[in-house]
């Protein structure tokens, strides 16, 4: 019994297609995880994989056959879908839920036979519920609810089975119980193909992984060749970490782990084995990117120019631009760009004054003039041994405005060592173009001084 | 030629006044030497001194200069003081002071004019003026409320279906400005309802003034003095905003059905007075006549009566003016145990009442065939035996409360005891229509009225 | 290993017994429930306002096959048990078991315990048609006519009108069912204001509280087709509904065409009901406390739901019947006692209840 997907489209509204160009291959007996982030399309994947919505490009085929030209309850026989939990309107028995599995193998008007609640009861047998027959569906723990749900697909007798998040709302004790009964079960036939937010199960359990951004397929094959730290952070916007287990000489993926940005001081460039320095080592084969994130206030900027202090006494060239900021009675009024090649200094940003601005955040009304020679600086570095861009933001994220040329050049990687300043909200986006940057944290002990640091040393 | 000094008339005797039927009785004439005119008179009028003064105001108001010419003999209008309740209007008699009636001796039109307009409003008027009648009248209307109407009441706006055929039944018609009718809504009531009072058609003016609904503007165009309607009504306080007085009535039993004619009477001036007595004079004298054959009969030989209403399975209650008809015609009511008003029930009900007589009304759609055509039905005595009958109606209907109502009640008495009571349905018929309402009523309208089916 | 073993052994003993004590009770109750409407039939046939003793009933019930076993009765008698209480009876029941019937299936198809079969319109627009026929002075058969064609309209307009919004059908459908109930709630005040209320109005209110005294075997002949035929249609379809309450989604995953079958069960109801109203009037409360009561003494399965709440609605009505005819020399509207009854009969099941709904 395969089941295979060809270039599978859907769209709710027509041109914003959640899903695009998905095919996959299942075959008898794999367990397949679909991987991806919230709304990134897996509940619909799923939804067209089991024939209950008609793609709208491409389709599905199972056993070689178009999903839809089968019968409902022909296909219900052949594949079934166990949605994300929810609790019904009435309390049926776990008996009569599991019962209800039946329901694709009886005809239009007909009724449970006694073998009908032989098999029901066998189907619970085989999740180990039979003691839980008689009680209420709601009344018991979620891992048990999920338990009762895979029964009822044991019940329907189908081959394929697809599930939507089954270990969502779990504990963990439950989550382990769920996972390991599916996949007993997969060894006595059935094929899975589960959706979840969980890449470790997935490392655990899966034969294949399937990981979907923004509707598209982004890797699908082997746990391992799917799961690695680039892949993770590219479709999920964090950085990601995999623990790997060496045996025999080979390594085999365990865990993976998401990576909190790292917290270091610029001066840990001095010392050397530190991350900081081994960065800039490195930089002399491949080029590095290092992220500097925070909430706005919380020191980015101030770690950079210390870092530009420290680099510069270590003779590196640097270049890019600085944004320190600017402070009247202790508060924050304007944003000032500094050249750091020759520490020329200009006023970026004052306080915004209501009314339409051509270059503006909610906060800040930006000077067109100082931001066109900000990017004009960009163009014209060819990175030196450290770049500095402080800030790429909104403007150039989402609206291509503003330092422009600074985008490319780190698209381009055209820079020995680059350290872009971006805010905690856009880091997600920038991991996702810039998979293999290191992040991180630009928490500062010093305080913020009231003028920007002396740059007058070149 | 004069009607004093009768007894009161019997029911079995009553019948249209003519000149031949009426026994001369001598008169004490003053003997005056009233020098003879020089002019031949319009006519000639005959009236003791006292009544002399207000005869001229008449006079005067209808013929200018011209003087009244007073006589003491083989007048051709004649002044006297009546009884009220033995004389009864017509339109060669009225009372035109209360206990003063105007008889005409002969038919010369003046004189007929004359009596006509002394019991108009306009005469009305010309007697306040000269002092004979009272120009503000207290009466206390049936809600207990103390109504001063000025007189005359020369507009009426009457919004409830009874008191219309009260205004009628006391010969105030002419004072209407317009009315709610009660029965005149079929074709054949509304046909009959114009042949009475030709001013019907435009009268009618159900949509603007009913019981739960009186359209001011419409009412104050109209420039009414006096509103009647029921005490039910629902809109009385919009209409005190008129500033217009407002006279209720209420007239669900006998008793109040007779007191409402005498206020609807006291109304309008003292021949609608004499008129309303004499309405209730013969409604006394109607119970009479039947109680005398009826009050012997025990409780269980009284024939047993159901009165539905627009649907088979409704029927009136004990509080119903349908239940005291059944009861003065002498028999009785089998739902007489249920209070409001009409009461849904079942057939078993009706069983368990065991009727020997069903009376279907005239109105709201019902039929004798809804019940007598019912399968179900069959199981009563009196389905079988049928004992289903129809209410008449010339316009009002005869079991409502009002003054057609006396028919009612002979015609079910008939029905009930026809051996025993001696009124005859269609003798009275023509009686009551003649007189109360001056309608001539054709004999084709009384054969249809009761004959029972 | 082999503890494990024996534990299973135990449990399954154990769950054998009590299974098979179970399967004794369930069977005790389901016949229970079946010959609860059958006695309680017969026993109302020997009430009523004109007193008639149990043992005549009988012998005039089985006169039609012979006779001579009624000599002695009075005719009327006769006639009321056979051509007043027979049909009336006969009549309470199918009405009962539709109310009752219905309402379970429009619980399962919109997943609230709270709907009745009222959520469509169907009542509201049969109340107006009747309202209508009143008005104009109709028949009691074009009466009858009139609130079943109103009935069956209120329920299509609802239907069509929720098509046109296709993203969460079940909300908009129970959306549209109460805007169209309202519209025709409005109508009928309107046609009330418009009434003579000396006779038409009284008439419609005494329809719109809903009586059982124009039952005959005439007017029956409809009602017995549509609700025996829905009945069974239900019966047949009543596992299913189990798999409809679960949602479009799950009914779909489990090889049901959910919209299919809605349409289908709508439409039956919705006859059923329309049947019953037009011939009886508004009778509330039946559609909505007899699932209750049944879910509360069998469990929310609707295989064992729908023939208990199509037996309790019977069993109900025609309690409620026998009091409205036999009480007062007046006849009391059903609707007036269905809530002052029915009220106090759930709130004593809710006490009894064991879990959820």
């Amino acid at each position: 019994m395969r089941l295979e997907a060809q270039q599978v489209g859907y769209a709710y509204i027509p041109g914003q297609p959640v899903l695009r160009d998905v095919s996959l291959q299942l075959e008898a007996g794999e367990t397949l995880y679909i991987l991806g982030r919230n709304g990134g399309g897996k509940t619909t994947l799923l939804s067209c994989l089991a024939g209950l919505i008609r793609p709208t490009a491409g389709r599905v085929l199972l056993d070689g056959k178009d999903i839809h030209s089968y019968a409902p309850a022909v296909r219900a026989r052949l594949i079934g879908l166990i949605p994300q939990m929810h609790t019904p309107a009435f309390a049926y028995t776990v008996r009569e839920m599991v019962l209800m599995g039946r329901a694709p193998h009886l005809g239009w008007l007909g009724s449970p036979s006694r073998a009908d609640y032989m098999m029901a009861d066998e189907a619970l047998e085989q999740v180990g519920l039979s003691e839980l027959r008689s009680r209420p569906y709601t009344e018991i723990s979620g891992g048990e609810r999920q338990l009762v749900l895979i029964a009822r697909g044991l019940a329907q007798r189908c081959n394929i089975l697809l599930m939507d998040e089954p270990t969502a709302h779990l504990d963990l004790s439950n989550q382990q119980r769920v996972l390991e009964m599916i996949n007993q079960l997969s060894k006595q036939g059935p094929s899975f193909v589960i959706s979840s937010h969980a890449p470790n199960d997935a490392l655990i359990y899966a034969d294949r992984v399937m990981l979907l951004k923004n509707g598209t397929v982004m890797a699908y094959g082997t746990p391992q060749e799917t799961l690695t730290e680039t892949m993770l952070s590219s479709a999920y916007g964090i950085r990601t970490e995999v623990i790997y287990d060496c045996e025999n000489g080979s390594s085999r993926p365990r865990a993976v782990v998401a990576q909190r940005p790292a917290v270091l001081t610029p001066d840990s460039l001095e010392k050397p084995g530190t991350l900081l320095s081994e960065v800039f080592k490195e930089s002399e084969h491949t080029p590095q990117l290092i992220l500097v994130t925070g909430l706005s206030g919380a020191g980015k900027t101030t770690w950079c120019s210390r870092l530009v202090e420290l680099a510069q006494k270590r003779g590196l060239k640097v270049e890019g631009v600085l944004s320190p900021a600017v402070f009247e009675d202790g508060r924050k009024t304007g944003i000032d760009m500094v050249n750091l090649q020759n520490g020329e200094r200009r006023r970026l940003a004052k306080l915004r004054e209501g009314g339409p601005a051509e270059l503006a955040t909610t906060q800040w009304q930006f000077d067109p003039t100082v931001m066109a020679w900000g990017d004009h600086i960009l163009r014209d570095s060819s990175g030196g041994d450290l770049l500095i861009i402080d800030e790429l933001g909104p403007l150039e994220f989402l609206r291509h405005q503003g330092l422009t040329e600074g985008l490319r050049l780190i698209d381009e990687q055209r820079y020995k060592v680059a350290c872009v300043v971006v805010r905690s909200s856009l880091l997600p986006t920038a991991l996702q173009r810039w998979p293999q940057a290191l992040v991180i944290s630009g928490n500062c002990k010093h305080r913020p001084s009231e003028s920007a640091p002396a740059l007058s040393d070149q | 030629m004069l009607v004093l000094g009768c007894s009161a008339p019997t029911p079995a005797e009553v019948t249209t006044p003519t000149a031949e039927s009426i026994s001369p009785v001598e008169t004490e004439a003053i003997s005056t030497n009233t020098p003879v005119p020089t002019t031949v008179p319009r006519f000639t009028i005959q009236a003791d001194a006292s009544f002399q003064p207000p005869l001229s105001a008449l006079y005067a108001a209808l013929y200018g200069d011209e003087q009244p010419v007073f006589v003491d003999s083989n007048a051709d209008l004649i002044a006297a003081a009546v009884e009220g309740e033995t004389f009864v209007p017509s339109s060669t008699q009225a009372v035109f002071l209360p206990g003063a009636a105007l008889i005409a001796a002969t038919d010369s039109a003046d004189v007929l004019d004359f009596i006509a307009f002394a019991v108009s409003a306009d005469g009305q008027q010309v007697l306040i003026e000269a002092g004979a009648l009272p120009d503000v009248i207290t009466l206390t209307d049936q809600a207990g409320n103390t109504v001063e109407l000025a007189q005359p009441v020369r507009r009426v706006i009457s919004s409830h279906g009874p008191t219309t055929a009260l205004i009628y039944g006391v010969g105030a018609q002419d004072r209407l400005v317009a009315a709610s009718y009660l029965g005149a809504r079929d074709p054949a009531g509304a046909a009959a309802m114009e042949r009475i009072d030709p001013r019907f058609p435009e009268l009618a003016a159900d949509d603007l003034f009913s019981q739960q609904n009186f359209n001011v503007e419409e009412a104050a165009l109209r420039n009414p003095d006096l509103i009647t309607t029921s005490a039910r009504t629902q809109w009385l306080d919009v209409a005190a905003e008129l500033d217009i007085p407002v006279f209720l009535f209420q007239a669900e039993t006998p008793d109040l059905l007779k007191e409402a004619m005498l206020l609807a009477g006291q109304i309008f001036g003292p021949n609608t007075t004499a008129q309303a007595e004499a309405w209730v004079a013969y409604y006394e004298s109607v119970i009479e006549a039947i109680a005398e054959h009826t009050a012997p009969l025990s409780d269980g030989e009284r024939v047993r009566v159901l009165f539905t209403g627009t649907e088979p399975l409704r029927v009136a209650s004990g509080e119903m003016y349908q239940t005291s008809i059944i009861e003065l015609a002498g028999g009785v009511s089998v739902s007489a145990e249920l209070t409001g008003y009409w009461n849904d029930v079942n057939l078993e009900q009706i069983a368990t009442w065991n009727p020997d007589v069903i009376i279907v009304p005239p109105y709201g759609g019902a039929s004798v065939e809804a019940i007598t055509e019912s399968p179900e039905w069959q199981i009563l005595e009196a389905v079988q035996a049928g004992r289903v009958y129809r209410m008449p109606k010339l316009v009002v209907p005869w079991d409502t409360p009002a003054p057609d109502s006396v028919l009612g009640i002979i015609w079910m008495a008939q029905l009930l005891y026809p051996e025993t009571v001696e009124l005859d349905c269609a003798e009275q018929a023509r009686y009551f229509y003649n007189t109360f309402y001056r309608y001539a009523i054709t004999d084709e309208e009384v054969t249809a009225l009761c004959t029972v089916q | 290993m082999l503890s494990q073993t024996k534990k299973l052994q135990r449990s399954a003993q154990f769950s054998d017994k009590w299974l098979a004590g179970l399967v004794v009770r369930q069977q005790a109750a389901n016949g229970l429930l079946f010959a609860l409407p059958i006695i309680l039939f017969f026993l109302t046939l020997a009430l009523g306002r004109y007193e008639i003793g149990i043992a005549d009933v009988g012998r005039i019930l089985l006169s039609p096959l012979s006779p001579s076993l009624a000599a002695g009765i009075p005719e009327t008698a006769q006639q009321l048990v056979l051509r007043v209480r027979l049909p009336r009876a006969l009549a309470a029941l199918l009405i009962g078991a539709s109310l009752g019937g219905t309402g379970t299936a429009f619980q399962a198809i919109f997943k609230n315990p709270l709907v009745d079969s009222n959520i469509l319109g169907v009542t509201s627009g049969a109340g107006f048609g009747a309202a209508l026929a009143l008005l104009l002075m109709g028949r009691p058969w074009q009466v009858q006519l009139s609130a079943f064609a109103f009935g069956l309209l209120a329920v299509m307009l609802a239907f069509f009108g929720s098509r046109l919004y296709k993203t969460t059908p079940l909300l908009v459908l129970t959306l549209m069912g109460i805007l169209i109930g309202s519209l025709f709630g409005s109508l009928t005040s309107l046609l009330k204001y418009v009434a003579d209320p000396l006779d038409t109005l009284p008439a419609i209110t005494f329809w719109l509280l809903g009586s059982l005294t124009s039952i005959s075997w005439q007017n029956m002949t409809g009602l017995v087709i549509i609700t025996m035929g829905g009945a069974l249609f239900l019966w047949l379809v009543r596992w299913r509904l189990n798999i409809l309450s679960l949602g479009d989604e799950e009914a779909k995953a489990l090889g049901v065409d959910p919209t299919r079958m809605k349409i289908l069960i709508i439409a039956c109801a919705t006859l059923m009901t329309a049947a019953a109203v037009s011939v009886s009037g508004v009778i509330g409360w039946v559609g909505l406390v007899m699932p209750h009561a049944g879910r509360i003494l069998v469990g929310p399965d609707h295989k064992r739901l729908l023939p208990a709440t199509l037996s309790l609605g019977a069993s109900f009505l025609l309690l409620i019947d026998t009091i409205a005819r036999t009480l007062l020399p007046g006849e009391i509207p059903l609707g007036v006692l269905t809530g002052l009854i029915g009220v106090p009969i759930l709130i004593v099941l809710l006490r009894r209840n064991r879990t959820g709904w």
